[in-house]
């Protein structure tokens, strides 16, 4: 069970006359989980934000954190930057329990960072803010001819990568040399 | 820091899907990898105009991405024999066009050239392929479709050079038996649902269709082949006559499909028992067995539409009047798709923004048409003058900025140079031999070449406008009853 369903309750003023059944429900405490980053600054955030992300949703549910654990294990991302990890905090945050609007304006607008979020999105299985940085990545290249594509997204092309791929072969091939011969000289 | 290449792949697929085509097109030539991501992820283009006019001298493509987007190539040749190309996006005016002379080649091989790289790719798929020409003989057409054939279709390249369409539609001066070569070797027959000749008749009492007389005939499962003839003018009293020759001869059936109000008096006037067919439409069924004719009048709050046939032929499409819930078409804002339903409705409007490109509309097929050009030139006239009017008092607002444009879309005049447009980047772009095509190797499938032929049969030579500007006169009586089909047959005036 996630810590929010362990909340206490508390004096909860009455809802309004249009919706009798809530207001009779005690309104339960928000819960807060704590989340790092590769800069390992944690970050406090509720559970009513957090429930954007599949990952981490799944994660409270399997450990059935109390507020205190949670506090004291904040989970660790190690692979997505700090001010990255803030952004999609500050989203979540912005967003928790409202509907996503069918634009989002505020998505990092250089490259970098905007693929940066991507690839921490995904892996947070934030399925609306993935959705918002797709359309962010299209509206880069439209318009753009492959030449800017590429400049723009550092493309190599397909001679480049051949090129580079052969370069790659031919290091392993040396390297594979290396050791057979200092396998045969141990060997001696 | 990561780059494009680092991102999985689902979500490379995901950005593909938001791209429109002429960004999907720069991002195929990226590199090997992006091309199979962008060919592994599906597209749909809702309509594709191909028009081509003298001889190919001429031509122009109009790929429609929706209401109001388009991409427009327009290709002609000029004194010097170079080729001439004005592209522009959302718009007509052609002031805002990006230019390009290119040499050493034709109008019909770079815009055969243009399709293919386009639109010739397994992911894509055609709503409505559309092919018009400015000439009823059929040698023209056969001149026109040689070239064609050496770039595009199975004859050129296999058959991973065809085009998925799901309708492939010619304006009515397009010869049966190129559509036929169109049809068996430009067209994935697996996604071909229908084949479709259409026409307007341009008459200045309005400024949309009102009217469609169709005929339709089932071939196998899955094909249909129709022709329909849209009209600007109600003219009821003409619809017996023209409907009839519709399906006398055919499996099919004629419909008539009336948008106005007023035509529920029509069906109401029938003196027939009503039955409810579904939920929407009432429907009163007015056989003539002496003729073995049968009249389905059905009305529904949308409007009237009336399905004529052979009575032994009703059985086979029982099941699609039963459940057909509005049967106006593309003429139903309600119920028909809303870019069919902008684009049809905006057909007359072409006497306005592509007066050059108005093939679609009905004149005399006959040797000396002049009287005709004359009657369709007034009427175009007329129209013109409507729209002017129209404009004037209702100016569109301005579109968005050049930074809406796609690639080589842009709103520079007179670039030029090519350097960084999409034209000068198309795949196929430089020109390939071209082959002579035997069209003793074509294999007509006879049935539906019959079908087709049948579909065009009732407007070769002359158009639904009539042979001469003195349009057939009616006689006596007739030009004042309204069109009443069981009245008719009782006084079995019609043979079938």
């Amino acid at each position: 069970m996630s810590s929010t369903e362990q909340g206490t309750s508390s004096a909860a003023p009455a809802e309004p006359t249009t919706a009798p059944e809530s207001a009779a429900a005690p309104e339960v405490p928000e819960s807060f989980y704590y989340v790092h980053g590769k800069d390992k600054v944690v970050h406090k955030v509720s559970a009513g934000a957090l429930q954007h992300s599949a990952l981490i949703h799944g994660m409270i549910s399997n450990l059935g954190y109390t507020e205190e654990q949670a506090k004291a294990n904040p989970f660790p991302f190690e692979n997505i930057d700090g001010d990255i990890l803030q952004m999609v905090v500050d989203w979540c945050n912005q967003h928790k329990g409202k509907p996503t609007p069918p634009e989002d304006t505020n998505l990092p607008k250089q490259k970098e960072k905007l693929f940066d979020l991507v690839l921490a999105v995904n892996y947070l299985e934030i399925k609306e803010l993935l959705t918002y940085c797709c359309k962010q990545v299209a509206m880069m290249v439209k318009g753009k001819s492959p030449e800017e594509i590429r400049e723009i997204w550092m493309i190599p092309t397909d001679a480049e990568d051949e090129a580079a791929e052969k370069e790659a072969k031919k290091r392993a091939g040396k390297e594979a040399a290396g050791e057979t011969a200092a396998a045969a000289g141990d060997a001696k | 820091m990561a780059e494009w290449v680092d991102l999985p792949e689902k979500f490379k697929k995901d950005v593909v899907e938001n791209l429109d085509l002429m960004s999907r097109f720069s991002m195929r030539n990226v590199s090997k990898s992006d091309r199979e991501i962008v060919d592994s992820v599906d597209f749909y283009v809702p309509r594709v105009r191909y028009s081509v006019k003298t001889d190919g001298k001429k031509c122009l493509i109009m790929i429609y991405s929706g209401i109001e987007k388009f991409w427009r190539i327009e290709i002609s040749e000029n004194w010097k024999g170079n080729v001439v190309v004005k592209k522009t996006q959302d718009t007509y005016n052609l002031n805002e066009a990006l230019t390009k002379e290119i040499s050493g080649t034709s109008s019909i091989l770079l815009s055969s050239s243009i399709l293919k790289s386009l639109l010739i790719q397994e992911s894509i798929l055609i709503g409505t392929f559309e092919l018009e020409h400015d000439n009823y003989d059929l040698i023209p057409q056969i001149n026109v479709y040689d070239p064609i054939s050496s770039v595009l279709g199975a004859k050129a390249g296999g058959w991973d050079n065809i085009f998925n369409a799901k309708k492939l539609l010619c304006n009515w001066m397009v010869h049966p038996k190129i559509i036929e070569f169109y049809r068996t070797l430009l067209f994935n027959s697996n996604t071909l649902e229908e084949i479709a000749h259409e026409g307007i008749a341009l008459e200045p009492e309005n400024m949309v269709p009102v009217k469609i007389l169709e005929n339709n005939t089932k071939y196998g499962n899955r094909l249909n082949i129709r022709r329909s003839d849209f009209w600007t003018a109600e003219r009821p009293d003409e619809n017996k006559h023209r409907m009839i020759p519709k399906f006398k001869d055919s499996d099919g059936y004629a419909t008539c499909r009336l948008v106005s109000k007023m035509h529920f008096k029509l069906f109401d006037d029938q003196r027939f028992p009503i039955k409810r067919l579904n939920s929407k439409v009432l429907m009163k069924r007015i056989t003539v067995p002496q003729n073995g004719v049968v009249a389905r009048w059905n009305k529904s709050e949308c409007g009237v539409w009336i399905h004529m046939m052979k009575m032994n032929n009703e059985s086979k499409y029982h099941d699609f009047f039963k459940n057909e819930t509005c049967g106006l078409r593309w003429l139903c804002e309600k119920c028909s798709d809303p870019f069919d339903y902008w684009y049809y409705r905006n057909l007359p409007r072409r006497v306005i923004d592509e007066a050059e490109w108005i093939d679609i509309a009905y004149r005399s097929c006959e040797k000396s048409p002049l009287p005709d050009e004359e009657d369709l030139n007034r009427n175009i006239k007329k129209l013109k003058d409507k729209f002017v009017l129209e404009n004037e008092s209702n100016p569109k607002p301005q579109k968005k900025g050049a930074e809406s444009k796609s690639r080589g879309f842009g709103t520079s005049k007179n670039s030029n140079s090519f350097e960084g447009t999409l034209i000068g980047r198309l795949d196929g772009f430089s020109l390939k031999k071209v082959g002579s095509v035997q069209f003793a190797d074509f294999e007509i499938t006879s049935r539906i070449y019959l079908l087709i032929e049948f579909a065009c049969r009732n407007h070769q030579p002359s158009s639904p406008l009539g042979p001469s500007s003195k349009r057939q006169k009616l006689t006596e009586g007739e030009a004042s009853t309204p069109f009443q089909p069981a009245q008719l047959y009782r006084k079995e005036k019609y043979n079938f």
